[in-house]
């Protein structure tokens, strides 16, 4: 088989609506690798987009169950890439959870898909960071000045995104960036610890499990 | 009614035309390097160069020379040499193509410079493809003429007293890819250069390189020894190894370097097990003397033998398809346990080596080479799935749009791409931002780059997608941008 051979292959099976995805991501990832051929080309051969392709591609390294399973439940393509990322924990639970789950609180099937893969593979510290309230973030900005050990400049990091959250507006991976090393602040500095006696033990506890302190 | 004799000559165009294969100048160097080998003299060791100094390539050994006999034959179309030289068992030389197809595909004109070895003679001739078309059909439109006189330092050959050069001139390529060519020549013929058979190429500037086999980079303990006799009568009789590469490939070079009579006839081939990213770290080469070769060398016919062989070693390697599948899943290369685990598994079902490198050296494989790197899991690439603004079209319809950080390098893909999914209401749009790709490392605020990934995503899908106009496409997006931006 050549390139150009390779690619036909992977353009007529790309475009089989009767194929299932399993057939489609053996032969296609079977004549891509075979040849040694570039995302970039094959994915505008096929008019796909070189990220839906390379997802598409990423999918076959993952067990040949996982595959037949995913085959299955044949989801929609937004979810590709999460599959692709997870391992059989995850997948099996986002799978199963879509057979039989109400995903009507969710926006999309891609958020359902990965809030059931986070339930296996557990919150990131970014994914709990960010969803600290508004007046969490309030409290924690007064409590720091209060104890008059933070950096000025910190509090008011604080007390800005708090009334950004406030307002409903989503914190940026700078954000959470920065919030996470000055939350890693208030720790070091005695503001929130563990058994807290200031009434906040909830909220602390909460903090510093996310943190890993 | 009756019969006549039709005079059947061939058109010289034919001259032309068996240049017009798809061999590339590296199968075609390796051709004529071939031919050497079967003019080898008294046992001695042949030094073979291809020299790309002045517009033209020289490929030039030190064996045996031709007589005037042999050039006549050998100049022939499809003339059976083997009927007119004594050669060994290896001989490669069956079909009387090789040095037409192979100079034909490097360029328009060619020349033959030989000295036979007992014979103070030179002989020269020569192939003017273009001339050769314009010769009309005949029983005189195939004649060589063959010069003969004393050797001469002039020549090609210079001072040697025995020895043959093809100079092909008028080139069909431009930038003769020199690595390439040193690298497939070093595989190539990787037996004879273990031997101590020296083969040279000589780049444009004039410097010297020397062919070596290719070292190939293996895992300590994954060299599985192959020595397969089996077949009716044990026909067939597969000698060589196979290992586990510390890396996966997915440029196809990976696989099997097939040997026959010590010359290379098929690379990286992978008809004996699936080709798959998690197979791609099987390599290995093998020597199959029995298999029939095509004229040019470039694949093994599609025999009853090849088949029998491609049964039998598809079981042989399933336990080495199982380790590269097994090494490259979940990081496990990465592993010693896992890794220790897996080889020894080898280990047990075959006779191995014990040479190799101990652990990945390079490529994307080298990143932790102990237990704390984590298991696969969604964490470790999708930090966290955004809500972007949906996008509300004037039909009515609304697209509902996700943002995605990826912590990879989009090097095959860019600094961010889409993928739109239409088979679902709403319709979705998920917009890959690629983390580390080296646009972003200069500093620029993430909302912006949230904001430029999703508007040019939107443009895209727009056009490319659902079949907007351009500047409709334009304006929605210019539109969902300014809405956006309000919330900055």
């Amino acid at each position: 088989m050549d390139k150009i051979e390779a690619l036909e292959i992977i353009k007529e099976t790309w475009d089989d609506e009767t194929l299932s995805l399993e057939a489609k991501i053996n032969i296609i990832s079977d004549a891509f690798y075979s040849v040694g051929l570039d995302i970039a080309t094959t994915a505008s051969y096929i008019k796909a987009t070189p990220a839906e392709f390379e997802t598409f591609l990423s999918l076959s390294n993952l067990d040949d169950e996982i595959i037949s399973m995913i085959s299955k439940a044949n989801p929609p393509k937004a979810t590709w890439l999460l599959f692709a990322s997870g391992n059989d924990e995850e997948i099996t639970k986002a799978l199963t959870a879509l057979g039989t789950s109400s995903k009507s609180q969710y926006e999309s099937v891609c958020e359902f898909v990965y809030q059931q893969m986070i339930e296996i593979a557990g919150e990131t510290t970014e994914h709990i960071v960010s969803r600290l309230t508004g007046n969490e973030l309030f409290y924690l900005a007064k409590k720091a000045k209060d104890f008059n050990t933070v950096n000025s400049n910190k509090i008011k990091f604080l007390n800005n995104i708090a009334g950004q959250k406030k307002r409903g507006k989503v914190l940026s991976d700078k954000q959470i960036s920065f919030l996470i090393d000055v939350l890693n602040d208030l720790a070091d500095n005695k503001v929130i610890q563990r058994n807290s006696i200031d009434g906040d033990a909830e909220l602390c506890d909460k903090v510093l499990d996310a943190i890993d302190r | 009614m009756g019969t006549r004799v039709v005079k059947n000559y061939p058109s010289p165009r034919l001259m032309e035309t068996i240049g017009a294969t798809n061999q590339t100048p590296q199968e075609a160097s390796g051709e004529l390097v071939a031919n050497c080998f079967d003019a080898r003299y008294n046992g001695e060791k042949l030094d073979i160069s291809i020299d790309l100094r002045g517009g033209r390539i020289v490929v030039m050994d030190n064996g045996k020379g031709m007589t005037s006999e042999v050039l006549e034959k050998a100049v022939c179309i499809a003339e059976d040499m083997s009927q007119h030289i004594e050669r060994g068992e290896g001989a490669k030389g069956h079909f009387g193509m090789g040095f037409k197809t192979s100079c034909s595909t490097l360029g328009y004109f060619y020349e033959i410079y030989t000295r036979p070895y007992s014979q103070n003679i030179e002989l020269h001739t020569e192939f003017d493809i273009n001339e050769y078309s314009t010769r009309p059909s005949g029983s005189d439109a195939w004649d060589v003429i063959i010069e003969d006189g004393a050797p001469s330092t002039s020549s090609p050959l210079k001072s040697m007293a025995h020895g043959t050069a093809f100079v092909i001139s008028n080139l069909k390529i431009t930038g003769f890819p020199t690595s390439a060519v040193l690298e497939y020549i070093g595989d190539a013929f990787k037996g004879h250069i273990e031997k101590g058979d020296i083969i040279t190429v000589i780049d444009e500037l004039g410097v010297s390189h020397t062919a070596r086999p290719k070292n190939y980079s293996f895992l300590k303990g994954t060299k599985v020894i192959i020595d397969e006799l089996f077949g009716p009568g044990n026909k067939y009789h597969i000698t060589g190894w196979v290992a586990i590469d510390t890396q996966t490939h997915n440029n196809g070079f990976y696989g099997f370097n097939i040997y026959r009579k010590g010359q290379l006839v098929l690379t990286h081939d992978k008809t004996w097990f699936k080709a798959h990213l998690m197979t791609s770290r099987i390599i290995g080469e093998v020597n199959m003397d029995f298999l029939d070769a095509t004229f040019y060398k470039q694949g093994v016919q599609q025999s009853e033998d090849w088949n029998y062989v491609k049964k039998h070693m598809e079981t042989f390697l399933m336990g080495v398809v199982n380790a590269s599948r097994n090494l490259s899943k979940m990081g496990n290369i990465n592993k010693p346990s896992e890794r220790k685990a897996i080889i020894t598994q080898l280990s047990k079902e075959y006779t191995v080596q014990n040479d190799g490198v101990e652990a990945p050296v390079n490529g994307a494989d080298n990143q932790q080479n102990d237990d704390s790197r984590p298991t696969s899991s969604i964490n470790n690439t999708v930090k966290n799935i955004v809500t972007e603004k949906s996008l509300l079209l004037e039909d009515g319809s609304e697209i509902h749009i996700t943002f995605i950080e990826k912590e990879e390098d989009g090097h095959d893909v860019g600094p961010y791409d889409y993928i739109f999914d239409c088979s679902q209401e709403p319709q979705e749009l998920q917009v890959l931002v690629f983390k580390n790709h080296p646009l972003w490392r200069k500093k620029i605020d993430s909302e912006v780059r949230k904001i430029i990934a999703t508007s040019d995503a939107i443009y895209r899908t727009l056009v490319a997608e659902l079949d907007l106009d351009p500047r409709i496409a334009l304006k929605i997006r210019n539109e969902w941008v300014s809405q956006r931006t309000e919330t900055l």
